[in-house]
């Protein structure tokens, strides 16, 4: 089995080169060109169909883009597969939340470790030592991440018996578990009701403001993008049409009308 | 909230989910140790036929169940086993503890085989794929009959292993029972395993999966050659243990009859396996001894009905669920 190796020391920019993915003749991003600094939380605003979801697959691995280059620092991630990616500390969300329906909280949480597995799998029927002891220390992380998730209460649970903001809460425990370096958020407070909401967003402010992670934030809450995203970069029909500091971004005349539709004049 | 933390512990293994695990593990062990006392030879027979499709079963509890990945060829890799044990027993004088490598290695690489076709189709079109490798396995063991003595099949020499003489049916309900708890070992220890979790992301969401980097074609591959392992080992077992085998024990009837077993008993849980390979062996033995075998193939049909109907998770969970309400209502209640 493969070890993981780590290189990213959370010091690295992703580069993005000229991006572009087309679908047949439908260009879903369009020449994109973007860094994203190391510890830095971007906003990536748009309206639909501006190619948000479509960055976030690329930048996953989930899709191989038909031209241009990304860069980890001086790695070519350009093509690489998804576990390629995941080995690399870049983790991503889900817009509708993919859960293992038919598991317990705990055992999805859990999931998110995968990336850090040192054992084959002999070790692991064997349960040798190193294996249990590496096995002890995740579920000591994932029922921190539990609690620090409100999930502390039903770990146990079959992630199917869940309301649909829990569901979102335990995918994002999930991708906290793997420990992510870089971490991609598709609209993560979309569909929650207020209150598991607002302590969503306090909890994803207290990891901004911890400064140990760069994160993705597509989202179409602009005060929330405000809150937690420093730096915003716009995506319209698949062009980065602005890029920049969130408020500076935000108040662009282009901006306001690509995105809500305004027209000053 | 106590019933919370009871919860959680039955996750994290500790507490009293552990002390009521150990009690049942306890009770099943005196069990296992008192049957050959209490049972007749031809009942303590069937028990082993038991054993033998619950290992069978297994396998398909850890193909089927934790990794969701449909196979209609089980019944082929348990011929596999059966053959060998047997052409390797008739044919050439071999002893069980020469032909059960022999096996091993045979199932390991047709399923390294036909699990190729797993990295790339999932779903019905690689159950297709399986049914067409059981298709070919039929063929071959009619056709073969120099080897396999064809549709007639062949007689089957009991197990000796090192000198242990195991058509005695004591000495081989003991090594069924050892082989049967080694492969339930296996199998619960596989599903809370971090390839457990692999497979479950696997049947459960590809994309959850993927984006917590499993790679999912490697973990059906994996689950497909450890489901026709455990086919194959009880294969080897079967052939000696009910003494003659032929085609149609292992064509795809028998590959259905397995997934049958399994779903009825749960198919996601070890102990499925066993409640289903139990149903399996004794629910036409009772028809029998009610003087109604004739009526079998009509009733069992709508028994299937009835329990799929009433108990869709299989008699294990179902059960489970059912006594797990009994300890809360008996416990605090609120």
């Amino acid at each position: 089995m493969k070890t993981i190796e780590m290189p990213l020391d959370g010091d690295v920019t992703l580069n993005l080169d000229n991006l572009s993915v087309s679908f047949g003749g439908l260009m879903a991003l369009n020449d994109v060109t973007m860094s994203l600094k190391p510890n830095v939380w971007n906003g990536l605003i748009g309206p639909n169909g501006a190619g948000k979801t479509t960055l976030l697959n690329v930048l996953s691995g989930f899709l191989v883009p038909t031209g241009g280059s990304i860069h980890l620092g001086d790695e070519n991630m350009t093509g690489q597969s998804t576990q390629d990616w995941v080995r690399r500390g870049i983790l991503r969300g889900f817009q509708m939340p993919r859960l293992l329906e038919g598991e317990t909280v705990f055992v999805n949480i859990m999931l998110g470790r995968h990336r850090f597995l040192s054992s084959g799998l002999g070790a692991q029927i064997l349960r040798l030592p190193q294996y249990m002891a590496a096995e002890k220390r995740d579920r000591d992380v994932c029922m921190e991440i539990a609690e620090r998730l409100l999930l502390g209460d039903v770990v146990g649970e079959l992630v199917s018996n869940l309301t649909f903001g829990t569901r979102r809460l335990v995918e994002i425990a999930r991708l906290l578990a793997a420990e992510p370096k870089i971490a991609l958020f598709d609209e993560p407070a979309a569909g929650m009701d207020p209150d598991l909401r607002h302590e969503l967003v306090s909890i994803l402010a207290e990891i901004q403001s911890a400064g140990k992670i760069t994160a993705v934030l597509v989202e179409h809450d602009v005060d929330l993008v405000r809150r937690l995203c420093p730096v915003s970069h716009v995506l319209d029909a698949g062009r980065l049409i602005a890029h920049g500091a969130t408020d500076e971004v935000l108040g662009l005349q282009q901006v306001q009308q690509a995105y809500f539709g305004v027209d000053h004049d | 909230m106590v019933d919370m933390q009871s919860i959680v512990r039955s996750d994290v293994r500790g507490g009293p989910e552990k002390l009521r695990r150990m009690a049942w593990v306890t009770v099943g062990c005196l069990l296992v140790l008192a049957l050959p006392f209490i049972l007749e030879s031809y009942w303590l027979y069937l028990v082993g036929v038991t054993a033998v499709y619950a290992i069978a079963g297994l396998g398909l509890v850890i193909l089927f169940g934790f990794t969701g990945q449909l196979s209609l060829a089980h019944a082929s890799f348990f011929g596999i086993g059966a053959y060998v044990s047997a052409i390797g027993g008739v044919h050439y004088g071999l002893p069980g503890i020469v032909t059960l490598p022999i096996a091993f290695a045979i199932c390991l690489a047709a399923g390294a085989f036909v699990g190729i076709f797993a990295l790339r189709i999932s779903g019905l079109r690689f159950a297709l794929i399986t049914l067409s490798f059981g298709e070919l396995f039929y063929w071959a063991s009619v056709r073969w009959s120099d080897l396999t003595g064809g549709e007639q099949g062949l007689y089957a020499e009991p197990l000796s292993v090192m000198g242990i003489d195991f058509g005695d049916p004591i000495n081989a309900y003991f090594l069924f029972a050892a082989l049967g708890l080694l492969a339930t070992t296996l199998c619960f220890r596989l599903r809370d395993s971090s390839f457990g979790r692999a497979m479950a992301a696997t049947r459960d969401s590809e994309l959850a999966a993927r984006s917590s980097g499993v790679s999912v074609a490697r973990t059906r591959y994996i689950a497909f050659i450890i489901g026709a392992l455990f086919s194959g080992v009880a294969g080897w077992l079967f052939s000696g243990h009910v003494g003659a085998i032929s085609p149609n024990f292992f064509d795809m009837f028998a590959s259905l009859n397995m997934l049958v077993a399994v779903i009825i008993g749960g198919v996601k849980t070890p102990l499925g396996a066993w409640v289903g390979a139990a149903y399996l062996v004794f629910v036409p033995e009772l028809f029998g001894m009610a003087g109604v075998s004739n009526l079998y193939p009509i009733l069992s049909g709508a028994l299937l009905v009835l329990i799929v109907l009433l108990l869709p998770a299989g008699i294990v969970p179902t059960l489970r669920q059912a006594l797990r309400r009994l300890g809360t209502s008996r416990g605090d209640k609120q």
